[in-house]
């Protein structure tokens, strides 16, 4: 077999960064685009030859190079781990603690943390995505909805009518 | 540029709301409006209902999984309080869902936890975990929450009305505790439990038609109850005609042999019943089996059985010991017959979840309960468990229990316990507790001093009962409860009254914690030579494994 | 403003769908199309502002709710499928067939891709649609196939399956490989097919309602012609062939087809080309095995395999044939035996007309009742082994087939021509079979003649019983007449061991007892002679006594004591007196019964030419007795004799004739007439002449046992039967209590093994039971049991 094609992923500001297939494959959205780019009989195939050294570019055209170096990362480091992709047994997983590795990953100011949960659901990486939300979902646990809005630059648009509504309504699931 | 919450989108910040507990739900609900939509959604998802409040976990996220519907987590309010809290929490719930009907459309799935099963007498002062339920909200979820996938309750009061299966599109399990609801099962339901049957129905009216769904389950769950499950096996294997097989993921089975042995028929229809299975197909299989003749091999023969038939591929395991012995040599049958099931079963090394749970005495006294044969004991487990190479998640809710059962062994805990802190400090205190406390011995009808199996035994049987007690392979799905012990109670444990005594539920962590770090060293020794096992819960303690290999504690 | 986002986005995706579903110029798919199509979608359906994300559809079950961004690009690309779709045409010169694969080919790929393209649509919105139980919404891919499934196949199916069909048909006919890929078409009727609760399971109600069943009445069609047709030219020989290669082929055209379709297809093919022509293929059967074509009769067996039902007459058939042959077989044994004892009647008659000097006399003709056992038994056998190789060749040795060959050979085996001269007489097998044994055994090495071929047979015998009996009867002899080397002993155990074995333990007890008897009578012979020979006066003694002491219910009507008064000669009586005395001490208990009449003597004569050794003689106890006083006389008369001796008139001229015939005493007057008159009288010769030094007068003895030995033989086997069935229907009693009589009747035939009783003898056996208050009659027919 011939060397495997190297990878070229250009991110939205033009920057390129080669990687080994398996590395970029941990984004579904590559996974399965490059099996999705193989000739069909029939089409004339220009960029998709068998002994072409050319890498293969995959432009990401919302994910910006300062992420992209984040979120290769990321799959670097998970490049020989495989995650079940079996659906049903996600649910044990659902509630396992944020892996350390992950979240010491995820350490990162507000901004560039939503930039890498976005990108990672652009992308289609599940475990990075999940892993994201936790951390989120950890900043967010504990604090009073006033907090909340403050970290999280969130506008009160209720009416104070409707605030007294929705507070009813969901009384009976407040701890006390 | 994201710079607020809001701007991610909307399946994410769902994601995110679905990893929140259910005030941390709440609170991003009162944000804004766009959050109020989002988040609502994850908030009536999946509902539990149960006697106690939620154990409160900052570093899982298994409170976050369903909304519960309980009791105060302040500890030191009192039951008649609490009760009233939780019988108000139902009735608002039930308003809201009335004056919003959108919120019903969220509601996916019920699930009614209960403490109350056949190994554990109720104490006739209490009410039973069923009876605090509030009936009205119940009728109102089955006739409006249409998106209703799952409804768990082993209640035969609350359950679901078979004139609600057409309301319910997508309902997935179900809970049977009259057979006639067979004729109406929607197809949509893919898991069947067979609760308590009401009666006797005539099994002739079961036509094929009937019996459609049932070859499309996914899940049977067969009851403890002889009776139900032989007339249910009957019906079914009588209909099993032209060698028709059940693809079925999950089952759990019964093997018991009584005093009488009436139990002949069942464990016959379990062998036909596994005779039909597509046994490639099997996943998720519980066993519960026991034995109560004291020289009897049939628990040895049964496993030897199982293991020479069939060719398993199983994921998840779960063994249930029906009988409580009180002795060592007869309880330890059951272990011999359960590691060799281990060892001898087919790709054993593919399971990755096993549930033990062991019926050990309350009390904890159990007679032969010398050092030896807790030697004999571990070791049995000691040589099958690395077996399982791909064992991820290891569950026994009663191991403590068990040891506790050796007197010198927590007599060694207590006396020359851990030598950390925390136990240093607190360790001396409990040992002053059993020199002030005394209890019931029943079997000598004596009230005795206070021994340290009574304290452990005691203080491991309610964290155990942070498991929801469901079966075995899905415990750990569901919520878990906080619970607490105050140090008295049980068999009669109490003092003399000139004693003025301190102890109450606030030394009960610190108690639990002292447990942890004896359990601990169990963990961190099975965790050597099982190199993916990644989750233990011993006697409701959790550890889980951190990158570097280090076991942690979750709660305690 | 949604709306304007909308039409942007979709103008910007709608080329790359196009291009990804296959456009006119086969353009391809490149990275930055096919990234930038995906980003579009995506930030289309993630770019919401915040209070307007509702759009409601309007659908069928009326809940109207909340539904996410995405729905309306649904809806576009659903229309825009359509659109797609209706405008793929045929090309010029391309049958639709063609044009269906090509195209279908293509749009699956396309169908793949763009799945993965819109993925987003699915994750986000497809998801949650189906989550909420809309049911009508599907995944991509799914809505690309439904869609194919209304626009594309649906309107064609009519002339897809025609001309789908055709290219079958043409392959059948023509033997040639089809120009299209059909295998393609046809997968596409599996992949349209869809299970709205679960998209991942594979429905295959497209398949089976829209190809499986018109494939399936086209195939029956067409072979129902042909193979009509092939047998009225071909015959069914040549039918076999073509049959098997039809199937072969149909079997491989399952490897383009679902295989699903495997069963009914078989079930069609083994219809049409097998179970419609079952008859005529069967009836081939008799002319093939006249004409020993066991391979085409292997090839029709092959063939019928396929559908078990047309195996039971092929049974039946074969049954009845092996049957025929055996009888006939028989039938020309029993004429040429009677045609050959006619020649050696009418030589022998020649002869004795011819021939005055009758120095040597001709074997005695033979009659029909003597028949030659082993030419019968090897007849027998040789149909048996001519089909169990007919069997193992044409029929793997079918375990169904090996029945019916042991059924018919046991029917023939036991009833023919031979066995059973008259349809009532009872079967002579057992007995032939018995003296076919006999004569294997008396043979020092009889090569034509085996214990395996003894077993063969043996297995086929109704008569078991009876076989026993007269196996004893033979054994009998030999034990008693012939000193049996031990290499005889060795065969002789061996027949036992394979009889025990055949049968029950139980069954052979009485043939070991014998053996036994005779065994251990050597060991008490040997014993009496160390003890006489220790006596002071063992002169006295007969030390070389050969005693046999038999059990009596062992040797039971085979040895009977003699009913004779008899004296024994006084020179005797001391060694009888020592060995009774040696016997009861050593079974105390035991009756001791003397059977004279069966006891034989070796003596010594002085009555050789001087110089000349002695002779020995071999003569009867009665003779002997005869004999012993003419030591002391050398005349004496009949009435002497008689009474010195005892011995009633007929034994003692039975025991006499051979000695009178043999020159050794001279009768005065002579003929066999005055032998018991008391005034004849008997000479001993002074010098008695023979070639031989060993004279045996014993043989020549008539007996009284040789004339009735059939006849008694036969009342044992009756006896014997009466017992069995006496027991047997005491134990159905006892555990009915009452029974009906038809009932017992046939619980009875049911139950006994070793022989088929009659109902006469069952009615005997009921009747005698009732006699003997075991049973009563009850109202209407029954009987009761009495304890």
């Amino acid at each position: 077999m011939a060397v495997e094609r190297k990878i070229v992923i250009i991110t939205s500001d033009g920057e390129r960064f080669e990687v080994e297939r398996k590395v970029a494959e941990k984004s579904i959205l590559i996974k399965n685009m490059l099996k999705n780019l193989l000739p069909v009989e029939g089409e004339e195939d220009d960029d998709y030859d068998e002994d072409d050294d050319e890498p293969i570019e995959v432009p990401t055209q919302n994910v910006r190079s300062a992420v992209m170096k984040n979120i290769l990362h990321w799959c670097e480091h998970y490049k020989d781990h495989t995650f079940p992709d079996d659906e049903q047994d996600d649910d044990s997983k659902k509630s396992a603690p944020i892996d350390a590795w992950d979240k010491n990953f995820l350490n990162v100011d507000q901004e560039m943390l939503y930039e890498i949960i976005l990108a990672s659901n652009y992308l289609n990486i599940k475990p990075l995505l999940n892993s994201g939300c936790k951390v989120v979902a950890e900043m967010i646990r504990g604090k009073s909805p006033e907090e909340i809005r403050k970290t999280f630059n969130i506008v009160n648009d209720f009416t104070p009518e409707e605030e007294v509504a929705i507070r009813r309504e969901n009384e009976w699931a407040e701890d006390r | 540029m994201t710079s607020s919450l809001e701007e991610l989108p909307d399946d994410v910040i769902s994601k995110i709301a679905s990893y929140l507990p259910q005030q941390g739900k709440v609170n991003l609900a009162y944000c804004s409006y766009k959050l109020y939509t989002l988040a609502l959604p994850q908030l009536y998802k999946r509902i539990s209902f149960g006697k106690a409040s939620v154990l409160a976990s900052t570093a899982s996220f298994q409170d976050s999984v369903f909304t519960h519907v309980g009791y105060s987590a302040n500890q030191l309010v009192s039951e008649e309080q609490q009760l009233d809290i939780f019988d108000m929490r139902q009735q608002v719930l039930l308003q809201s869902l009335q004056i919003n009907i959108e919120l019903c459309n969220y509601i996916e799935e019920i699930a009614i936890l209960s403490q109350h099963d056949n190994s554990r007498e109720l104490d006739a002062t209490k009410r039973s975990d069923y009876e605090c339920l509030y009936n009205e909200l119940f009728d109102y979820i089955q006739d409006n929450c249409i998106n209703l996938r799952f409804f768990r309750s082993k209640s035969p009061t609350i359950k679901l009305q078979s004139s609600s299966f057409k309301k319910l599109p997508n309902l997935q399990n179900h809970c049977m505790f009259d057979l006639n609801d067979i004729k109406c099962l929607p197809a949509s339901v893919k898991e069947l439990e067979i609760g308590i049957l009401s009666e006797t129905p005539n099994i002739a009216e079961f036509g094929p038609t009937n019996i459609s769904t049932l070859l499309q389950l996914d899940s049977l769950i067969l009851s403890d109850d002889e009776r139900s499950s032989v007339i249910f096996l009957d019906m079914l294997l009588k209909s099993l005609t032209c060698g028709k097989v059940l693809n079925i993921k999950t089952l759990k089975i019964v093997h018991y042999h009584g005093f009488n042995d009436y139990n002949h028929i069942s464990r016959e229809l379990v062998k036909r019943l596994l005779d039909n299975l597509n046994i490639e197909v099997l996943k998720n299989l519980e066993i519960v089996a026991g034995c109560d003749q004291m020289a009897c091999a049939c628990l040895g023969e049964f496993t030897k059985y199982m293991t020479t038939t069939y060719m398993f591929k199983l994921r998840k395991l779960s063994i249930i010991q029906k009988t409580v012995h009180r002795d060592h040599n007869y309880t330890e049958k059951f272990d011999v017959a359960i590691t060799e099931l281990l060892s001898n079963m087919s790709n054993n090394e593919s399971l990755a979840y096993l549930f033990i749970r062991h019926s050990p005495p309350l009390d904890c006294q159990m007679g032969n309960g010398f050092e030896g044969n807790y030697i004999k004991r571990r070791d049995l487990y000691a040589a099958v468990l690395p077996k399982l190479t791909g064992l991820q998640t290891l569950v026994s809710p009663t191991i403590m229990q068990s040891l506790a059962c050796y007197e010198q062994l927590v007599s060694d805990l207590l006396w020359n316990g851990c030598e950390c802190q925390h136990c240093t400090d607190y360790l001396p205190l409990f040992d002053h507790y059993l020199m002030k406390h005394n209890y019931y011995d029943s079997r000598s009808g004596l009230t005795k001093d206070a021994i340290s199996p009574v304290l452990f035994g005691c203080a491991s049987d309610m964290t155990s009962m942070r498991l929801s007690c469901y079966d075995g392979l899905q415990t750990l799905e569901l919520p878990l409860m906080d619970r607490n012990w105050n140090f008295h109670g049980y068999f009669g444990i109490g003092h003399e009254d000139d004693f003025d005594c301190q102890f109450n539920q606030s030394c009960y962590r610190p108690l639990v914690t002292c447990m942890s770090h004896f359990l601990k060293d169990y963990v961190e020794e099975l965790g050597k030579s099982m190199p993916h096992l990644s989750l233990v819960c011993f006697s409701g303690v959790f550890f889980v494994r951190e990158d570097q290999g280090e076991w942690r504690c979750l709660y305690d | 403003m949604v709306n304007s986002l909308l039409d942007r986005t979709w103008s910007e995706i709608e080329p790359a769908i196009y291009i990804i579903l296959g456009d006119d110029k086969g353009s391809s798919l490149d990275s930055m199309m096919y990234t930038q199509t995906y980003t579009k979608v995506y930030d289309y359906c993630t770019a919401t502002s915040s209070r307007v994300q509702t759009l409601v559809i309007n659908d069928g079950d009326g809940t109207g709710s909340v539904r996410l961004v995405g729905g309306e690009l649904y809806v576009r690309l659903q229309n825009y499928l359509k659109f797609y779709l209706e405008h793929l045409n045929v090309k010029e010169g391309e049958t639709f067939l063609d044009f269906y694969i090509r195209t279908w080919q293509r749009f699956l790929i396309g169908s793949t891709r763009l799945n993965d393209v819109l993925d987003y649509i699915n994750r986000y919105w497809v998801t949650k649609e189906r989550a909420d139980g809309h049911r009508e919404i599907y995944d991509i891919l799914s809505l690309c196939l439904l869609s194919w499934r209304d626009y594309k196949f649906h309107s064609n199916l009519n002339i897809l399956m025609d001309e789908i069909m055709e290219q079958i048909n043409n392959q059948r006919i023509n033997k040639v490989t089809s120009t299209s890929n059909l295998s393609l078409a046809i997968k596409s009727f599996v992949l349209l097919g869809f299970d709205v609760n679960d998209l991942k399971k594979q429905n295959l109600s497209v398949y089976i309602n829209d190809f499986e069943k018109k494939f399936l009445t086209e195939t029956y069609n067409f072979y129902t012609a042909e193979s009509n047709e092939f047998i009225k030219k071909h015959g069914v020989v040549n039918y076999l062939i073509k049959a098997e290669e039809r199937i072969e082929e149909e079997i491989k055209r399952l490897e383009e087809l679902n295989d699903h379709t495997r069963r009914p297809l078989n079930d069609c093919l083994n219809e049409v080309l097998i179970t419609n022509h079952a008859d005529t293929i069967r009836a081939e059967l008799t002319p093939l095995l006249d004409q020993r074509r066991y391979l085409d009769i292997r090839r029709m067996h092959q063939l019928l395999k396929r559908v078990p039902m047309t195996i039971d007459p092929l049974l039946q058939h074969f049954q009845e044939y092996i049957k025929d042959q055996g009888l006939k077989a028989i039938k020309e044994l029993k004429e040429q035996m009677e045609s050959d004892a006619a020649a050696a009647a009418a030589a022998a008659a020649a002869a004795a007309a011819s021939a005055t000097n009758a120095g040597e006399k001709k074997p005695t003709k033979k009659t029909s009742n003597d028949i030659d056992a082993k030419l019968y038994i090897k007849t027998l056998l040789s149909v048996y082994y001519k089909f169990q190789d007919v069997v193992k060749q044409s029929f793997d040795s079918n375990e169904a087939f090996v029945k019916a060959l042991d059924s018919a050979c046991q029917s023939f085996i036991n009833s023919n021509a031979i066995a059973t001269p008259t349809a009532r007489s009872k079967s002579r097998t057992p007995d032939l079979l018995a003296k076919y044994s006999d004569e294997m055994l008396k043979k020092k090495d009889a090569e034509d003649m085996s214990v395996d071929e003894l077993m063969a047979i043996f297995k086929f015998i109704d008569e078991k019983e009876g076989f026993e009996i007269w196996y004893r009867r033979f054994l009998s002899k030999r034990l008693l007449n012939s000193n049996m080397s031990p290499e005889d002993e060795e065969r002789e155990e061996f027949i036992i061991q394979k009889l025990k074995t055949a049968n029950t333990l139980e069954y052979t007890t009485k043939i070991t007892a014998m053996f036994n008897d005779i065994r251990s009578s050597r060991d008490l012979g040997s014993l009496y002679k160390d003890v006489v020979l220790k006596e002071e006066d063992s002169k006295q003694f007969i030390s070389d006594l050969e005693p046999k002491v038999l059990d009596s219910t062992a040797w039971e009507s085979i040895i009977r004591g003699s009913p004779e008064s008899f004296i024994l000669p006084s020179n005797l009586v001391k060694s009888q007196e020592k060995f009774s005395k040696l016997y009861q001490e050593k079974f105390s208990g035991r009756q001791l019964n003397w059977v004279w009449n069966r006891s034989k003597v070796d003596l010594k004569a002085n009555l050789s030419k001087p110089g000349k050794p002695p002779f020995s003689f071999i003569v009867t106890m009665f003779q002997y007795s005869i004999l012993v006083p003419f030591n002391d006389n050398d005349s004496l008369t009949c009435s002497k004799l008689l009474e010195i001796t005892a011995l009633p008139s007929d034994s003692f001229k039975a025991n006499m004739i051979p000695l009178v015939k043999n020159k050794l005493l001279i009768q005065k007057p002579t003929g066999e007439e005055n032998i018991t008159s008391p005034q004849t009288t008997f000479t001993i010769v002074k010098e008695y002449t023979s070639k031989k030094i060993k004279v045996n007068f014993s043989t020549t003895v008539k007996t009284t046992d040789t004339k009735s030995e059939e006849k008694e033989t036969n009342e044992e086997i009756e006896r014997k039967h009466h017992e069995i069935l006496k027991a047997c229907i005491v134990r159905v009693m006892k555990a009915r209590k009452t029974y009906k009589h038809e009932q017992l009747t046939s619980e009875v035939f049911r139950i006994t093994e070793r022989f088929k009783p009659s109902v006469v003898d069952i009615k005997k056996a009921i009747e005698v039971l009732i006699d003997e208050q075991y049973l009563a009659r009850t109202d209407g027919n029954g009987y009761e049991y009495l304890s």
